[in-house]
């Protein structure tokens, strides 16, 4: 007899015959910001965090911080690497991020995206700096996350995939963490159809656990079942489509039934949930968006008080992304959620 | 079914203490006319009537396993997932303490990642078994430490020089010698302990658990050696056995002779598994061999529960 993967994980949080509190320790809080400047060095904030040690990497994984739907499903490569993931400019490299990689000492570097995303003259530079680059791009968003979804050479096939759009892209990020630390690929689709790229991916990976990310507007239930899909995690928005996730990820994935993590909510502060997708995964953090408008949002703000008997001082409240990503009013509404 | 009365008895006779032997009854709900099959989460109950008097309780000898089960669940679920052991799985009696250290291993191989998920898994599970056993009884989490003990552990070992750091955390290869260094003391932990419980239900238990702590050191020596760390991995050997107290050689590395012929399986001369008594195991967990000690290393305020010192 198999023992039961979903079973075990939901029996790591509840316990045996032990009573939960009955409400979040005094203390719990939002009060661990992981923000830089900007986007770059937030991401550089955020690497830091999950390779403390100078020198320790051995990988990286380089998107674009401008066009994050090229790596939108990065995050399943640094997963399989358990790498950080940094960003940077089309034709240089900022300096934040360079020396980042400097400290990190990483051997191998992985592109995802083309060279009109991430020059070729970065890639030569890494070259001949002495490391192994690899580049992953396709022509266009879906092709590469299937490139991204096939790069795992060892013979295992994931046990688990994602389905998400290609154009509304919160819900990949959202599941980015997951993606991570549990080496599930992340494929992407049209709402209306499923790319042809897409469809081989599925294919080639022999993977029959589908789970789809986002409502029937964002992938519609024509293409769910095209693809195969299993299951659908999904919302009324993309915060509440995040807090599914969250939940799922607690109840089967073995994450962390004590710590958040709270992003921007917008698309412009979608560069920070990628970024945080190492660092969250590998602690098993679900990550939760704030609001469209800067508040902590309705659907975050039910998810965290439903949960807030779980949060206790041994957890950790993150933030990612600088006040104007987060604001502080967010971060206090959050707090004050769970207690 | 037991019946109640046998069960009051049994209970009677083998707590700890009068406030364990309370806790028993008010968890099992035989303090109040409450019926009696909801009790022990499908357990018997926990005797020693044949124990002599000195010898600990069989709630006392759970209790220093689940001891044991903490520091193993503790190590591998930060291993395996990053974080620790919810806090409703630390409660119970004693002081509760943090942990200190750990992380996520950075695993480059999925292959590896699946042995961390799965040994987790299940040091989890007896974490649950032994809280589900004991009931109220249940100690809770000590204080553990994996950061600092295993670093003074391997400079014991010889396996790092005084001023580096181990972390077993830090890779797939240290975290196979970090699990190692647990693997073998949980398999002659069961083992020296089985002596001491006589209730049929719990010694099959144990000898469950036993076999699945076995099956993972399997796992972990086999890995060690086909990862040619079998230098390293002796010397910790060496390092457990003076550690526990004993003059007999209680412990095994991974190869055996000059020519490294693999030695993957621990055994004394009729091909049985080695003993330790508790005392022994808390030599090794303490690092700090001698009688005695009531903490230090893995445990840096001891363990909680009857059974805590050297």
């Amino acid at each position: 007899m198999k023992k039961s993967l979903v079973t075990a994980g939901v029996a790591l949080l509840v316990g045996l015959g032990t009573a939960v509190p009955a409400q979040a320790a005094p203390g719990f809080a939002f009060d661990d910001r992981i923000s830089g400047p900007d986007r770059f060095a937030t991401a550089v904030a955020a690497s830091k965090l999950l390779v403390p040690d100078d020198g320790s990497a051995t990988d990286l994984v380089v998107v674009n911080g401008y066009a994050t739907v090229d790596g939108l499903t990065a995050s399943y490569l640094a997963g399989l690497k358990s790498a950080p993931i940094l960003y940077t400019d089309t034709g240089s490299v900022p300096a934040v991020t360079a020396a980042e990689i400097d400290r990190l000492g990483a051997e191998n570097v992985w592109i995802v995206g083309g060279t009109n995303r991430v020059s070729q003259a970065q890639e030569d530079a890494w070259k001949d700096a002495g490391k192994t680059v690899t580049r992953l791009a396709g022509a266009d968003r879906y092709e590469t996350a299937a490139l991204v979804a096939e790069a795992d050479d060892s013979g295992l096939a994931p046990e688990q995939v994602f389905i998400a759009s290609g154009t509304s892209t919160a819900d990949a990020l959202a599941a980015g963490p997951v993606a991570w630390a549990r080496n599930y690929p992340i494929l992407l689709t049209e709402a209306g159809s499923l790319p042809a790229a897409t469809g081989e991916a599925l294919e080639e990976l022999g993977t029959t656990n589908r789970v789809v990310l986002g409502s029937a507007a964002s992938v519609s239930d024509a293409v769910y079942a095209q693809a195969g899909g299993t299951e659908r995690l999904a919302g009324q928005n993309r915060q509440e489509t995040a807090a599914k996730i969250a939940d799922d990820a607690i109840a089967t994935e073995y994450f962390d039934t004590q710590s958040v993590a709270l992003v921007g909510g917008t698309d412009a502060t979608a560069a920070d949930a990628l970024a945080a997708a190492p660092v969250a995964g590998s602690q098993g953090v679900p990550l939760l968006f704030t609001g469209f408008d800067g508040s902590l949002g309705a659907s975050t703000s039910a998810y965290l008080a439903a949960h807030k008997a779980n949060y206790t001082t041994s957890g950790t409240g993150w933030i990612f992304g600088g006040l104007p990503s987060v604001p502080q009013a967010a971060v206090d509404a959050a707090t004050a959620a769970v207690q | 079914m037991f019946k109640k009365s046998l069960l009051v008895d049994m209970i009677n006779r083998s707590s700890e203490t009068p406030a364990d032997r309370r806790n028993f009854l008010r968890g099992m709900g035989l303090l109040s006319a409450g019926t009696v099959g909801a009790g022990l989460v499908g357990t018997a109950a926990v005797q020693s009537a044949s124990a002599a008097t000195t010898a600990p309780s069989e709630a006392s000898v759970l209790n220093f396993a689940l001891n044991l089960e903490y520091l193993e669940a503790e190590f591998y679920c930060y291993a395996a997932y990053g974080h620790g052991l919810a806090d409703a799985l630390a409660t119970g009696t004693g002081t509760q303490g943090g942990v200190t250290g750990g992380h996520r291993v950075p695993f480059k191989s999925k292959a590896m990642r699946y042995y961390a998920e799965e040994i987790a898994n299940d040091e989890i599970a007896h974490v649950k078994f032994l809280r589900g056993a004991l009931g109220s009884s249940a100690v809770s989490r000590p204080a553990i430490n994996l950061q600092d003990s295993f670093t003074a552990a391997a400079v014991a070992a010889g396996v790092i020089d005084q001023g580096q750091t181990f972390d077993p955390f830090s890779s797939e290869a240290f975290f196979l010698l970090g699990a190692y260094l647990f693997e073998d003391v949980g398999v002659t932990a069961y083992k020296g302990a089985a002596p001491l419980i006589s209730t049929p239900a719990y010694l099959e238990a144990a000898a469950g658990i036993l076999a699945v702590e076995a099956y993972h050191s399997g796992i972990v020596r086999t890995l060690l050696y086909e990862n040619d760390l079998s230098e390293p991995t002796n010397l910790i050997s060496d390092a457990r056995d003076s550690l526990d107290g004993t003059t007999r050689d209680k412990d095994q590395g991974i190869t055996v002779g000059s020519g490294g012929r693999a030695n993957l399986v621990p055994t004394d001369s009729d091909g049985i598994a080695f003993s330790r008594s508790p005392q022994e195991v808390l030599n090794i967990v303490y690092l700090t061999p001698g009688s005695g000690v009531t903490q230090g290393g893995f445990y840096p305020a001891g363990l909680n529960g009857e059974i805590a010192t050297s």
